[in-house]
């Protein structure tokens, strides 16, 4: 490698890190309404400070026009995504990658639940609403994910049955109390949605 | 979450003229972990694709993270590390696929879901 491109940090013990195998990527999916703490969420436990990066959404609407010239008629609009990495023993990279939960969104989903272990969904029992449009998302996509309702005030206003009632979430999807300042909290989460995921594939067929 | 709709906003423009007006780069997912190629002699012919090397280091890095690091648009550095791997200046990976291993019953998925667990655990 030139030394042009070398980090300004060399790293530890002077071997270079890319000399060892790649570290393999698992990523989960926060997802809520805005401001219900997502990025509060991955920043609990990220080893990292949660870095965001500008997705560009661009909904394209493709066709041919009359003189067979292709014509092409976008959208665009740009969501700030927010996400965090924690490193595992045994070169394992958790990635907290946090999502707007609006149904304006959904499309970019795809790309996002592509090959994750699951999500974690957010919830304000203040605003419920804000979490149908993911919930029925996971759902429909077969996607694990776990309900997650950050207790703001670390009091809990609401039952959870209640909350799981509100938001008709089927009997085996965990609902749980989470704090997401709380790093031992966000833990708790994460192992759940884990659990569930290694569940439902152990009881699937 | 946060939104531009701002039609005077002209911070699009540079990105798109910088990957000289293409806006794809077909399999570099967001979440592909980018390396600079060990030894490769390659110096990229723009300022961002160099910026992209300085960004890497010699550290294993997810395309999401370059677009932080360098304040880029996720697109843009996409076609940027596109770019970069045609030149055989990076190399990709991809992340690990839930569910990819349903013949062998999953052991491996549940393997690693399992290590997943008992690294949280140890944090």
């Amino acid at each position: 490698m030139e030394s042009a491109n070398s980090d300004p940090v060399p790293a530890r013990g002077g071997a270079p890190a890319t000399a060892e195998p790649a570290p393999v990527v698992v990523k989960v999916i926060v997802a809520g309404g805005f401001s219900v703490g997502k990025t509060t969420f991955i920043g609990s436990i990220s080893d990292i400070e949660p870095l965001s990066t500008e997705a560009a959404m661009t909904e394209h609407s493709l066709g041919v026009d009359d003189a067979g010239e292709r014509a092409t008629r976008k959208v665009s609009t740009t969501v700030a995504m927010d996400f965090g990495r924690i490193a595992l023993p045994g070169r394992l990279w958790l990635y907290l990658f946090g999502t707007p939960g609006q149904d304006r969104f959904v499309f970019m989903w795809d790309d996002l639940a592509r090959g994750a272990v699951g999500a974690v969904v957010l919830v304000d029992t203040g605003r419920l609403e804000q979490s149908f449009q993911a919930i029925s998302y996971f759902e429909s996509r077969g996607v694990p994910f776990v309900v997650a309702v950050n207790c703001f005030d670390g009091v809990a206003r609401h039952g959870l049955d209640e909350i799981r009632d509100a938001l008709a979430v089927p009997a085996d999807v965990p609902v749980v109390y989470t704090d997401a300042r709380s790093r031992q909290a966000t833990k708790e989460t994460l192992v759940r949605l884990v659990r569930h995921a290694m569940d439902r594939i152990q009881h699937a067929a | 979450m946060r939104e531009t709709h701002d039609p005077g906003d002209v911070s699009g423009l540079r990105p798109y003229v910088l990957t000289g007006g293409r806006v794809t780069a077909e399999g570099v997912a967001f979440d592909m972990l980018v390396a600079v190629t060990p030894g490769t002699a390659v110096r990229p012919r723009t300022r961002e694709g160099r910026e992209v090397l300085r960004a890497l280091g010699d550290s294993y890095l997810t395309v999401a993270e370059v677009a932080a690091r360098l304040r880029l648009p996720l697109g843009t550095t996409q076609v940027l590390v596109a770019d970069l791997s045609a030149a055989g200046v990076v190399r990709l990976f991809g992340a690990w696929s839930a569910g990819q291993d349903p013949t062998d019953g999953h052991h491996h998925t549940l393997a690693l879901l399992g290590s997943v667990i008992d690294g949280i655990g140890e944090l």
